[in-house]
């Protein structure tokens, strides 16, 4: 009996275009039991187990993430994510430790880390886009010959032109950073794409760098009668000491800011990307942000971070069913790309290094 | 979304991806043995589609081998029709009463890691590491606190010497050329002393001031407690595995939990201080009791240094703390061990 029989006349007509904002159908109480055994096999096996682990849970993130009736996939094998690791680990550990230990040898380290840095952001995005799904059509990251040479001008050069310039040039080069991933990436044989913002990266990491500024000079004047008094050998008064519990509240100040300035960026990025004509928009507000971030941590705290789970899926449900999909076209008519693999390695150091690829989901 | 269409056929509804095209088809779909039948018309043999069973939810993938993909939500029965049996881990990760029966366990073994595992681990480490690696962290402590000129002590060099000759004295056999004493003139820090990891000890000019040399001679054994049992090496690495343990048990969910994370990481320092400096207070202890010494001088030395105007006023400022957030045992509770020592009042 043949395997294809043709169905074509049972295809749905085209589809209609329109806006289709996230649907995220996880729950805590779902992921719970699932987040335990990941927790209790990687505890048994020493660690060994949490790669598979980390496939489980990106499965149950992709796979409860909806959009316009179809599921995200997360493909990646354990094996090439456990090899990453081993791999990354020997890379990081020799750093890791020369820096502990304050010795000359953790700059040697750290150059090599910092040559490495844009070959494994490349490997990285690869891989992670490469794994990931969504109606049957994978996503990619560029193989093309240019794409290394862009990764060392974006994320070696740029940030070192950044530190030469007293980081005038850093907005531009975290603009260029997220302008390249996006200019690199595809879904399936369509590529994706993001319209310049330069102005508004400047406009929102000049609010942060004021921010920092004026937080300095608070510290400053605070500090100041402190270090005074004990320049000329005195006992400092009481009240020097009273301006310290002004401290904390500008410390907090400075996280609302950053966070939002954080959101801000995020916002702005997406907002900016494009699908062809598929392009998104983001409802995030400060307000619910910042009770998400808050209450989170308290949850995480008051229950010793078995909350996890429910922590976890409150953040991605806000963050995903407050942001829209616009298709005038519909969502049917892209196509697969050629196919080619992508090992974990650079998935793996993307998480260790901590590196924002920022399009993930 | 199960509907039936036959007398004798239940069909479930999916959505069908063909290889390489995003376009979503909508397929009934049913089971004839381990056949998956599509729109009654397209059947695909069992050996020519994987099933990918859902974690947690009811999403079902079946991946062709043509490379189509079929979605099916709620496909549970679906599957079990075409002879599927879930997996031990699916089961598992379905089982709430396997979740709740591990949640004891799991603060059993984050707790033991907590309280014995990190410590035990850290002072393991401790022991191990190479002596240059306490050089270094000490040599760097040594050039952050004698950076500039301020701190210059203006000890007479006569007092120096007589010190230095009772730190030898006191740690005997022991490498001499472990031990170092260092002056310095601190009005901020006040009349105090401490130890480095690598042996060397640091006296403040207002710790002199007020001491004479027989209650210097007991401090400095408190401190010599300190180098003996490696107390600032062990407290670094307990502290740096603890922040490890407490970040990987809260996880990566929140920024904001990382702030929140240092706070119980500080309180348990707290408790490793505490314990330490009744360790030191022990070693102190046993040196003074032998050889025609008093314990007495250690209760005079610290009184002193608890009366002085500075420390009076970190007292101030600080409150009265709790027990639990105090860094050294309240000092009366210390005492007693030393004025039980102590014969007669001289």
């Amino acid at each position: 009996m043949p395997d294809l029989v043709d169905v074509s006349s049972a295809a749905d007509g085209p589809a209609p275009g329109g806006s289709y904002a996230f649907r995220f159908h996880g729950s805590g109480r779902e992921y719970f039991p699932i987040w335990i055994v990941n927790l209790l096999l990687t505890i048994v096996t020493l660690g060994i187990y949490s790669p598979w682990a980390k496939v489980r849970s990106q499965r149950y993130f992709h796979e409860a993430t909806e959009l316009a009736g179809a599921r995200f996939g997360y493909h990646a094998r354990p094996l090439s994510i456990l090899i990453g690791r081993i791999i990354v680990l020997a890379l990081f550990l020799p750093y890791a430790i020369l820096i502990k230990l304050q010795s000359p040898y953790a700059l040697v380290c750290l150059a090599i880390l910092a040559l490495a840095g844009p070959w494994i952001v490349v490997k990285a995005l690869r891989f992670r886009l490469r794994v990931t799904s969504y109606r049957g059509v994978r996503f990619s990251f560029s193989h093309e010959p240019g794409v290394m040479r862009g990764a060392y001008i974006n994320f070696l050069g740029l940030p070192f032109l950044g530190g030469l310039s007293l980081g005038l040039l850093y907005p531009y080069a975290l603009h260029q950073q997220y302008y390249w991933i996006a200019d690199n990436s595809r879904y399936g044989a369509t590529p994706m794409g993001m319209r310049p913002a330069v102005g508004r990266f400047y406009a929102l990491c000049g609010i942060l760098a004021v921010t920092f500024i004026a937080f300095g000079a608070c510290v400053v004047a605070i500090m100041r009668p402190l270090i005074q008094a004990t320049a000329n050998h005195e006992v400092p008064p009481l009240t020097a000491y009273a301006g310290m519990s002004l401290l904390l509240p500008l410390y907090a100040a400075v996280i609302l800011v950053a966070l939002l300035v954080g959101l801000s960026l995020l916002k702005t990025m997406v907002q900016r990307l494009s699908l062809a004509e598929v392009t998104l928009s983001a409802g995030w507000r400060l307000g619910p942000v910042l009770w998400l971030y808050v209450s989170n941590a308290l949850l995480l705290l008051v229950t010793l971070g078995f909350a996890y789970p429910w922590v976890r899926c409150r953040a991605a449900r806000y963050m995903l069913e407050n942001l829209t999909v616009h298709a005038p076209m519909g969502l049917d008519h892209f196509v697969a790309g050629a196919q080619s693999e992508a090992s974990a390695f650079g998935d793996q150091a993307a998480t260790f290094f901590d590196i924002d690829v920022g399009i993930g989901f | 979304m199960t509907s039936s269409v036959g007398p004798d056929t239940e069909t479930w509804t999916g959505r069908l991806f063909r290889a390489g095209l995003s376009r979503a088809e909508t397929v009934s779909v049913s089971a004839r043995g381990q056949d998956l039948v599509l729109d009654g018309t397209r059947t695909v043999a069992r050996h020519g589609y994987t099933i990918v069973p859902p974690i947690g939810g009811g999403y079902w993938r079946f991946d062709f081998a043509n490379g189509d993909t079929l979605e099916v939500i709620g496909g549970d029965a679906l599957a079990a029709a075409l002879g599927h049996r879930p997996s031990l881990l699916s089961r598992l990760e379905r089982s709430w009463r396997l979740a709740l029966a591990s949640v004891p366990v799991l603060l059993g073994i984050g707790g033991a890691a907590w309280y014995w595992g990190v410590p035990f681990a850290a002072d393991q480490a401790a022991a191990h590491l190479p002596p240059w690696v306490e050089r270094q962290v000490t040599q760097a402590s040594l050039d952050l606190i004698f950076r500039d000129e301020k701190g210059q002590s203006q000890v007479a060099p006569a007092r120096r010497q007589r010190l230095t000759a009772i730190l030898a004295d006191m740690v005997g056999p022991e490498p001499l050329d472990r031990y170092h004493l260092h002056f310095l003139d601190a009005p901020l820090i006040g009349p105090n002393a401490f130890a480095l990891p690598d042996g060397d000890i640091v006296v403040t000019d207002q710790l002199l001031s007020i001491l004479d040399d027989e209650e210097v001679t007991a401090v400095l054994a408190h401190e010599v407690g300190h180098v003996r049992h490696r107390h600032g090496l062990r407290l670094a690495l307990r502290a740096s595995g603890l922040s490890i343990l407490a970040a990987a048990a809260v996880g990566d969910a929140s920024t904001a939990g990382h702030f929140l994370v240092a706070a119980p990481v500080l309180l348990l320092n707290l408790r490793f201080t505490r314990e330490f400096e009744t360790e030191a207070d022990t070693t102190a202890l046993e040196w003074l009791s032998q050889g025609g010494r008093s314990p007495c001088t250690f209760s005079h030395a610290l009184r002193k240094i608890v009366d002085s105007p500075e420390m009076k006023r970190a007292g101030e400022i600080a409150g009265h703390l709790p027990g639990w957030l105090a860094t050294h045992p309240v000092t009366e509770e210390r005492l007693r061990r030393f004025d039980a020592a102590c014969p007669v009042k001289s």
